[in-house]
C-alpha cells in the first residue's frame, strides 16, 4: 500500500516537473515577449533594455529556465508585470476563492447526483427515470457558459433573487459577520451550479448505469435470497460499491477545478485562479500565466493521485491488486 | 412463433409509415420555405442554372460573373434541390422487401442492432440537418447576418416582431447583350448586391439607400424577425443560420484532424518497440495534464486568432485522446491471433497494418470523431464565447452569446438560441455515439 502510493507520488512529481517544462517553452516560444506588452512605444531603446535585464529576459532561454526552476522550488514564482506584486501572493488571494468554489461544486455534485440517480433507479424505466435519464444527458452536454448566463438571466434578471456577479455586494464590508456571510454564500451559489450541475448530471448518469449493473450481481442476489430488507440492501452492499467509481471522478474533477473554472469566473467575475489566468493570458504577464498553469497541472495530478489513494483506501480489492 | 412475426411485420409497415410522414413534414417545410424566401432561392436558380448556358454561349464571360461570391448560391439551390428529391423519394418509394424471417436468438440480436444503429442513426440526422442549414444557409436567412438595419428601428426587437423595409438593388449595369446573360446578370446582381433598410417602427419615413441615383427600389414591406435581433440590430436568426457554417465546419476539421493526427500516432505507438512506446504514452500523460482551455486562450491570444488558427489549435489539443485509444485498440489487436499468425506467414508490416489491423480499428475511430466532434463544438463555442475565437463580425454560435452578455438583462433571447443551437448539436453527436458504443449484443 505505503510502497504503491510512494511509487505513484514519484510518479506525480515527475509529471508536474513535465507539465512545468513544457508550460514554460510553450510560453516562451510563443512571438510576443512580454517587454511587447509592457512596454509602451515611447520609451527609449535604453529603458526598454534595463527593463529586459531588471526582468532576466535577455538571457539566453536554458538559462531562464534554470533559474526560473530553481527560484520555483524554492517557492518562489516570481515577480508579475502587470499587477507589480509578488505572484505568490497573488496566488494566495486567488486560491481560497477557487477551492471554496470547487468544493460547494462538487458536493453539489456528489449529492443532486446521487440523489437523481436514486430516483431513476428507484422508478427504473417509469416516468421518472426517464426524465432524468434524458435531462441529465441534455445538462451533461451543454456547454458551460451556457448555463451560467441561463442561471444568470433566470435567478438574477427574471426571479431577481440572487445576485449575477461578484464575490460581495457593494458596502458588504460593514455588515457584522452573519449578514455578510449570506451576503457571501448567495453569491456563491450561482457560480457553484453553474460548474456543479453539468457535473452532477454526469454523475446521475454514471451511477444510475453503475447501480443496475450492480444489482445483477451475485451479492446482492445473496442479500436478496438471505431476506436482507431492500433498504439494508441497497445502503449497506449496492450504494457503497457503486459510488467507487464515483469517488475517482469526484477526486480528478476536484483536481481540474483547482486550476479554476476559466469560464464560469470569467462570467461570474470571481476573483479565483481561472479568472486570474484569463487577466494573466490577456496581460501577457509570464510568470504569472506559469503559475497559473503550474498550479492547475498541479491540481491535475494531485487529483489523480488523491483519487487514486482514495480509491485503494476504500476497495480492498485495489489494496491487493499491486 | 406466429406472434414474433406478426410483431415484426407490424414493425415494419409502422416503420415505412413513419417514414412516409417525416418524409411529407420535409417536404412541406421546404415548400413554406420556398414560398416565403422565393424571391432568394428564384434567382440562385436561375443563376446556377443559366450559368452554364451563358458560359457556352459567351466563353469570355466567365471573368465577369464573380462565380466565387455567387458559388454559396449554388450550393444552397443544389443542396435544397437534393432535399426535396430525398423527401419525394421517402414519401413515395414503395416498401423494401421484408427481410427473411429469423428466429430466436438471431432475432434478439438484429433487434438490438437495430436499435444501436437507430440511435446511430438518430444522432446522425441531427448532424445532417445542421449541415443542412449550414450549406442552404443564404435560402433560410431573410437577412444579411452582418447587416445592422438602422439602429433605432431595429435594435434589441424582441422575437416575432415585425419591421418595414425597403429593399433595393444596384441598377445593373448590363455587361452583355444576350437574352440569356442578361437575365443571368440581373440574377446575380440581385443575389449579391441587394440592400435592404428598415424604417423606425413608429412613423414611416426609411433611410434612403446610400446613393439614390445607383439604387432602384425592388420593392417595400414588412418582414418578421423571427428570434428578435441583437444589440447592433442585426436579425438573430439569420445570425445562427449563418454561424451554423463557422460553428459546424470548424468543429468537422478540427475533429477529423485530431483524430487523423491521433490515429497515426497511435498506430506508430502501438507499432513500435517497448522503450519507444512507453515513452511516447508517457509525454502524451504529460500533455494530457495540461489544461487544455488554458493552452488554447494562451495560444490564441499570443498568435491572434483567425479561423484556420483556430482549427490548427484545436487539432493540436485535441489528438491526444483519439491517439490513445488507438493506441490501446493496436496494443490489443497485436496480441490476436489472426495478427500474430499473419506476422508468422511473413505478411509485411505494412499490409499487416493496412489490411489487418486499420479494418478492425474503424469502429474505435467512428467512436472518436463523434466524441471529438463535440469536444470540438465545445471548444469553438467557448472560445468564440471569450472572444478569443471567430473574430466580429463573423457569426458563430459561441461569439453571438459572448456578445449578448451585456445585454442579458433587456433581451434574454440573444443568449438563449444559439445555445439551443449548440445543445441540440451536441446532444445529437452524444446519441449517436451512445447508440454507437452500446454494441450489439451488449
Amino acid at each position: 500500500m505505503a510502497k504503491r502510493i510512494a511509487k505513484r507520488a514519484l510518479n506525480a512529481i515527475l509529471l508536474s516537473l513535465g507539465v512545468a517544462t513544457i508550460a514554460f517553452v510553450v510560453i516562451h516560444v510563443l512571438p510576443g515577449d512580454p517587454a511587447t506588452a509592457l512596454i509602451s512605444p515611447r520609451l527609449s531603446s535604453s529603458t526598454i533594455e534595463q527593463l529586459r535585464t531588471q526582468y532576466g529576459l535577455d538571457r539566453p532561454l536554458h538559462v531562464q529556465y534554470g533559474l526560473w526552476l530553481w527560484s520555483l522550488l524554492h517557492g518562489d514564482f516570481g515577480f508579475s508585470f502587470s499587477q507589480q506584486r509578488d505572484v505568490l501572493n497573488i496566488l494566495a488571494a486567488a486560491l481560497p476563492y477557487t477551492i471554496i468554489l470547487a468544493l460547494t461544486a462538487i458536493l453539489i455534485e456528489l449529492f443532486l447526483g446521487s440523489l437523481l440517480a436514486l430516483l431513476a433507479v428507484r422508478t427504473q424505466n417509469g416516468f421518472i427515470d426517464k426524465i432524468v435519464t434524458v435531462g441529465a444527458l441534455v445538462t451533461y452536454t451543454l456547454p458551460t457558459f451556457w448555463i451560467a448566463i441561463l442561471l444568470i438571466s433566470i435567478f438574477s434578471y427574471w426571479i431577481g433573487l440572487l445576485p449575477p456577479a461578484q464575490v460581495h455586494s457593494v458596502g458588504a464590508e460593514r455588515l457584522s459577520s452573519i449578514p455578510y456571510a449570506i451576503d457571501f454564500l448567495g453569491h456563491l451559489i450561482l457560480p457553484a451550479l453553474a460548474i456543479g450541475l453539468p457535473g452532477a448530471a454526469g454523475i446521475a448518469r454514471f451511477l444510475r448505469a453503475n447501480l443496475l449493473k450492480v444489482y445483477q450481481l451475485e451479492y446482492v442476489l445473496a442479500a436478496y435470497s438471505m431476506g436482507m430488507s431492500e433498504l439494508r440492501i441497497f445502503f449497506s452492499y449496492a450504494l457503497p460499491n457503486a459510488l467507487l467509481p464515483v469517488v475517482t471522478i469526484l477526486g480528478l474533477e476536484l483536481g481540474a477545478l483547482i486550476g479554476g473554472a476559466l469560464v464560469v469566473e470569467t462570467v461570474f467575475a470571481w476573483p479565483g485562479m481561472g479568472r486570474l489566468t484569463v487577466i494573466a493570458i490577456f496581460a501577457r504577464d509570464y510568470p504569472l500565466v506559469l503559475a497559473c498553469t503550474i498550479v492547475s497541472g498541479l491540481g491535475v495530478i494531485g487529483g489523480n493521485l488523491l483519487a487514486d489513494i482514495a480509491a485503494s483506501v476504500l476497495d480492498p480489492r485495489l489494496r491487493k491488486e499491486m | 412463433m406466429s406472434l414474433p412475426e406478426k410483431s415484426e411485420h407490424h414493425h415494419g409497415k409502422q416503420r415505412s409509415l413513419r417514414r412516409k410522414l417525416m418524409s411529407g413534414v420535409v417536404l412541406a417545410l421546404l415548400s413554406v420555405i420556398l414560398y416565403l424566401q422565393l424571391d432568394i432561392i428564384a434567382p440562385a436558380f436561375t443563376s446556377l442554372i443559366l450559368t452554364p448556358l451563358s458560359l457556352a454561349a459567351e466563353p469570355g464571360l466567365f471573368a465577369r460573373l464573380h462565380v466565387l461570391r455567387v458559388i454559396e448560391y449554388w450550393i444552397a439551390a443544389l443542396v435544397w434541390t437534393l432535399g426535396v428529391a430525398i423527401a419525394l423519394r421517402g414519401l413515395f418509394a414503395k416498401r423494401a422487401k421484408q427481410a427473411p424471417q429469423r428466429v430466436g436468438a438471431t432475432q434478439r440480436l438484429l433487434s438490438t442492432a437495430r436499435e444501436r444503429y437507430r440511435r446511430l442513426g438518430l444522432g446522425l440526422q441531427v448532424i445532417l440537418l445542421f449541415a443542412f442549414v449550414a450549406a442552404a444557409a443564404p435560402f433560410l436567412a431573410s437577412w444579411d447576418p452582418t447587416a445592422q438595419g438602422s439602429l433605432p428601428a431595429t435594435r434589441l426587437l424582441p422575437p416575432l416582431t415585425r419591421a418595414a423595409y425597403v429593399e433595393y438593388t444596384p441598377v445593373a449595369a448590363t455587361p452583355t447583350a444576350g437574352p440569356i446573360s442578361k437575365r443571368l446578370a440581373d440574377a446575380n446582381n440581385y443575389l449579391l448586391n441587394r440592400l435592404i433598410r428598415f424604417s423606425a417602427l413608429e412613423d414611416d419615413t426609411i433611410l434612403a439607400a446610400p446613393s439614390p441615383e445607383a439604387m432602384q427600389v425592388v420593392r417595400r414591406g414588412d418582414r418578421l424577425f423571427f428570434l428578435g435581433t441583437d444589440h447592433l440590430g442585426r436579425d438573430l436568426a439569420s445570425r445562427i443560420i449563418y454561424g451554423t457554417r463557422v460553428s459546424l465546419g470548424i468543429a468537422l476539421v478540427a475533429a477529423v484532424g485530431a483524430v487523423i493526427a491521433g490515429a497515426v500516432f497511435g498506430f506508430a505507438a502501438g507499432n513500435c518497440g517497448r522503450i519507444v512506446e512507453r515513452l511516447l504514452m508517457r509525454s502524451l500523460d504529460v500533455l494530457l495534464a495540461i489544461p487544455s482551455l488554458f493552452l488554447i486562450l494562451a495560444v490564441v491570444t499570443f498568435l491572434g486568432s483567425s479561423i484556420p488558427m483556430m482549427i490548427a489549435v484545436l487539432i493540436a489539443l485535441g489528438w491526444m485522446a483519439p491517439a490513445r485509444i488507438i493506441r490501446t485498440e493496436v496494443a490489443s489487436l497485436r496480441e490476436r491471433e489472426d495478427i500474430l499468425t499473419a506476422k508468422l506467414l511473413g505478411v509485411p508490416t505494412r499490409r499487416i497494418v493496412l489490411a489487418h489491423m486499420v479494418p478492425n480499428i474503424l469502429p474505435v475511430v467512428l467512436t472518436s470523431l463523434l466524441l471529438q466532434f463535440s469536444t470540438m463544438v465545445l471548444a469553438e463555442a467557448t472560445l468564440s464565447f471569450l472572444g478569443l475565437g471567430v473574430q466580429p463580425p463573423i457569426p458563430s454560435w459561441g461569439s453571438i452569446i459572448g456578445e449578448a452578455t451585456g445585454y442579458l438583462h433587456i433581451a434574454w433571447w440573444i443568449a438563449l438560441f444559439p445555445g439551443v443551437a449548440i445543445s441540440t448539436l451536441i446532444v445529437g453527436a452524444h446519441v449517436a455515439l451512445e447508440g454507437w458504443q452500446r454494441g450489439p449484443g451488449s
